[in-house]
């Protein structure tokens, strides 16, 4: 490396004085970034709100058995009807 | 501890929460802190930003410092590490810019103040142009006026690799500057 590129580097690279401002940026720093929450009322939420949904589920599974079960019975009703009729 | 007798004094009173060691240290290492956040990023308020998250997490985290290494190296870490993270964190803009502002503000008055000025500029632009890991070792080098020795250890790494990074950055600044060598022999 030539001399001259040495001496240009020491010169435009030399060390400065900081500001006195910066002591007063040390003391009172910025608002600090908002620290990321764990999410825990939302698991609790999203756990409920499956616990919940299971619940329903079971509680109608009954229901809907009986219903479906009734439609059958209609259907056969009129199936027996249907075989009266057109004889 | 690594330290010299009132530095150790001064580490220690910080590590007691001692608000005037902590201003005393801030005294020491101001400068150092600054001009090579100032030198490697090339702009006042990218600098200050480096500097003033330098010694907010130097304040914070004084407390683990068990002296393995020396102190200066363990503040030259930090530096190091806020240059590095601003710079992961901030896109630069484009340093020809900065350059180029920089000459037109520059003054005029004579044609060697002209000349003087475009030099400068060169030169900043080619270091702003180098790789972070480049420009780093450049900046301690000159800078800091730190051995090969000091900067492996600030950085981690060993001797030869800053002597091949420092090999690497002196042929890319020869090549970009050559065209102002000729000003160089004229002693603008």
């Amino acid at each position: 490396m030539s001399e001259w590129l040495e001496l240009e580097l020491a010169d435009r690279l030399a060390p400065v004085r900081a500001p006195e401002r910066l002591w007063h940026l040390v003391q009172a720093p910025g608002p600090a970034p908002a620290r990321r929450r764990r999410p825990v009322k939302a698991l609790l939420l999203l756990a409920a709100a499956g616990a919940a949904s299971v619940w329903v589920a079971s509680a109608w599974r009954p229901a809907a058995r009986s219903a479906q079960s009734l439609v059958v019975r209609i259907n056969s009703a009129d199936m027996a009807c249907r075989s009266c009729h057109t004889e | 501890m690594v330290l010299e007798g009132s530095e150790r004094e001064l580490v220690e009173a910080c590590q007691r929460g001692e608000s005037e060691a902590f201003r005393a240290l801030f005294e020491i290492y101001r400068d150092r802190v600054y001009s090579i956040a100032l030198r490697y990023s090339g702009n006042e308020a990218a600098a200050m930003d480096i500097a003033q998250d330098t010694f907010l997490k130097l304040f914070g985290s004084i407390q683990h410092f068990r002296g393995e290494a020396a102190f200066q190296t363990w503040i030259y870490r930090l530096v190091v590490n806020s240059c590095f993270d601003h710079k992961r964190r901030t896109r630069r803009l484009v340093p020809l810019a900065a350059g180029f502002l920089a000459t037109l503000c520059a003054s005029a008055d004579s044609l060697a103040d002209l000349l003087r000025s475009e030099v400068r500029a060169s030169v900043r632009s080619a270091v702003d142009r180098l790789s972070p890991a480049l420009r780093m070792v450049v900046v301690l080098r000159y800078t800091e006026g730190l051995s090969y020795e000091e900067i492996a250890a600030v950085l981690g790494c060993s001797q030869g690799t800053v002597a091949s990074r420092l090999n690497r950055a002196h042929k890319t600044l020869g090549r970009r500057l050559s065209h102002l060598a000729h000003m160089g022999d004229r002693h603008v």
